[in-house]
C-alpha cells in the first residue's frame, strides 16, 4: 500500500486546492514537504538552497495546481516531480556552480560522492529501511544517478560505459528490483 | 505483443526516474491513455519510486512553513489585484461597466458566500469522519487494555497465585521490574513486564527458572513485553531470571540478564 500522505480522498485535496483553500495547503504541506524537500536535499546537498527550492516548489504546486492531471498519476507523484526538476534545473543552473565552486559544504560533499559509498553505508547515514538496504548497489547507483543526479541517457551510458541502448533496460532491471523488495513489505 | 515489448524496453523506467527526453515523454504518455497494461505498469513504478524517494525523508525547518504560506496568500491577493485593474473607455461605458461590475460583484459574494459555507462543511464532515475512525482505534485499544489489567487484577486478588517480584539489574534496567504470578496447583504462571526497556526490534524477553540451590535453571519460555503472558510453569522455583534474547528463544541463556528476584518460600 501506498503511504498515506493525507486523510483527504485525493481528489478532494486536489479540488480543495484548486479552490484556493490555503488551509488545505497548510494539510498538505505538513504531508508532502518531509518528503519533497528530502528529495530536494538529496539532489542540492545545501540546507539553505534546499529550503529556497522547497519555498519554490510549493509556490509552482499552488499556482499549477489546474494542470495536474489525475490520468497521468497521483498527485503525490506530480509533486514530487516538482520538486525534483526544480532541484536538478537548480543544480545545473550556473548559480549553483559558481556558489559550489566558493562553497566547500560538506553536506553537499556528502551527497555527491554518494555513489562512491556502499549502499550499506548509506543505509545506515540516512537509517534507511531495511528493505532497501538489500537494494543491490548496481541498481541502487543506476536509480540515483538517474533521480537524484539527473544525468541524461546518454551521460549515464559514458559514465557505465555501457552502449546508449542498454541504458533503458538497465533502468528497468533497476526499478524491477526496487518495486520487488517494495512488494515484499509494501503491496502495490 | 506490442503493449508488452514496450514495457520491456525500458522506457517507462527512464520516464518515471525523470530522464525521458521530450519526445519520450509525450509517447509514453499518449501509450498510457492508449493501453490499460502500460498505464498499470506506469502506475505501478511511480509508485515505487514515490515510496523510494519518501525514504529519505527530512524535516524541514518550522519557520519554512511560514514563510511559504506567508508567500501564497500574497499571490492569490496578487492575482486578484490583477483582476481588478480596468482600461480607458469612455464615461458612459464606464457607467455601465461600474454599474454591471457592482451587480456581478454581489452576486458573485453571494455565490461565493454559499460556496465557502457548504464547502466548509463539507471540509468539517471529512475531518470528523476520519476523528471517528481514530476514536474507533482508540476505543477498540482501550478495551484491550482493559481486558488485561481485568485479567491481572483477577490474578493478583486470587490466594491460589503466588506473586514473585523481580528486580531490574542495576546496569541494564534499573528501577524496572517484573511481576509473576504462579500457581502451584494448577501449574500455571503468568509474567507483566512492561516497566522493563521495550526490547529492540529481533528480540525478546526470555524467563528462566532456578531450582534447588541454583542447580537447575529451566526455559519457562519467551513472552510479549508490556501485556499479561503466559510463561511455561515449573516445579518449585527458587529464582527467576530473565534475559534479553533473539526472537523466539535459545535453549540456553546468552543475553544479558536483565532482572532477577527470589520466591518466597
Amino acid at each position: 500500500m501506498e503511504k498515506e500522505k493525507t486523510f483527504f480522498v485525493e481528489s478532494e485535496l486536489v479540488s480543495q486546492l484548486q479552490q484556493r483553500n490555503s488551509k488545505t495547503f497548510g494539510y498538505l504541506y505538513d504531508h508532502y514537504a518531509p518528503s519533497l524537500y528530502g528529495v530536494i536535499y538529496r539532489i542540492i546537498g545545501s540546507e539553505e538552497m534546499a529550503q529556497d527550492i522547497l519555498q519554490e516548489t510549493f509556490v509552482k504546486i499552488w499556482n499549477n495546481v489546474e494542470t495536474y492531471e489525475p490520468s497521468k498519476g497521483k498527485f503525490f507523484t506530480w509533486a514530487l516531480n516538482i520538486a525534483r526538476n526544480t532541484a536538478i534545473d537548480k543544480l545545473r543552473s550556473k548559480e549553483y556552480k559558481n556558489s559550489m565552486q566558493h562553497k566547500d559544504s560538506l553536506a553537499s560533499k556528502q551527497v555527491r560522492n554518494k555513489s562512491n559509498e556502499s549502499s550499506q553505508q548509506i543505509g545506515e547515514f540516512i537509517g534507511l529501511n531495511e528493505v532497501l538496504k538489500k537494494l543491490r548497489a548496481e541498481h541502487r547507483l543506476i536509480i540515483d544517478m538517474m533521480y537524484f543526479e539527473g544525468y541524461t541517457q546518454a551521460e549515464v551510458a559514458e559514465k557505465l560505459g555501457i552502449p546508449l541502448g542498454t541504458v533503458k533496460t538497465r533502468a528497468r532491471a533497476a526499478l524491477e528490483h526496487l518495486r520487488n523488495l517494495l512488494r515484499e513489505d509494501f503491496d502495490f | 505483443m506490442k503493449v508488452q515489448e514496450y514495457i520491456e524496453s525500458g522506457i517507462l523506467s527512464i520516464y518515471v526516474l525523470g530522464i525521458a527526453t521530450e519526445e519520450e515523454r509525450t509517447e509514453v504518455e499518449q501509450m498510457a491513455e492508449k493501453y490499460p497494461e502500460i498505464r498499470e505498469e506506469l502506475y505501478s513504478l511511480q509508485a515505487a519510486m514515490n515510496e523510494y524517494a519518501s525514504q529519505f525523508e527530512l524535516q524541514p525547518p518550522q519557520e519554512l512553513k511560514e514563510r511559504i504560506m506567508q508567500r501564497i496568500t500574497t499571490e492569490s491577493t496578487q492575482s486578484d489585484a490583477y483582476l481588478g485593474t480596468a482600461k480607458n473607455t469612455s464615461t458612459i461605458q464606464r457607467y455601465g461597466i461600474a454599474a454591471t461590475v457592482i451587480l456581478l460583484l454581489m452576486s458573485l459574494a453571494g455565490n461565493f458566500h454559499f460556496y465557502t459555507l457548504w464547502k466548509e462543511a463539507e471540509r468539517d464532515l471529512s475531518i470528523v469522519k476520519a476523528q471517528n475512525i481514530e476514536n474507533e482505534k482508540k476505543i477498540i485499544a482501550l478495551e484491550a487494555k482493559y481486558k488485561d489489567i481485568e485479567n491481572e487484577l483477577a490474578l493478583v486478588q486470587n490466594p491460589s497465585f503466588k506473586i514473585t517480584h523481580l528486580e531490574g539489574l542495576q546496569d541494564v534496567a534499573p528501577k524496572s521490574y517484573a511481576t509473576i504470578f504462579w500457581n502451584d496447583e494448577k501449574k500455571q504462571a503468568f509474567i507483566f513486564t512492561n516497566s522493563l526497556p521495550k526490547p529492540p526490534k529481533g528480540k525478546q524477553y526470555q524467563l528462566w527458572a532456578v531450582t534447588k540451590g541454583d542447580n537447575i535453571v529451566w526455559d519457562a519460555g519467551v513472552f510479549d513485553w508490556g501485556k499479561l503472558s503466559p510463561v511455561k510453569c515449573f516445579e518449585k522455583p527458587d529464582k527467576f531470571i530473565i534475559t534479553l534474547e533473539k526472537e523466539g528463544g535459545v535453549p540456553k541463556a546468552e543475553g544479558k540478564a536483565y532482572a532477577i528476584g527470589t520466591v518466597k518460600s
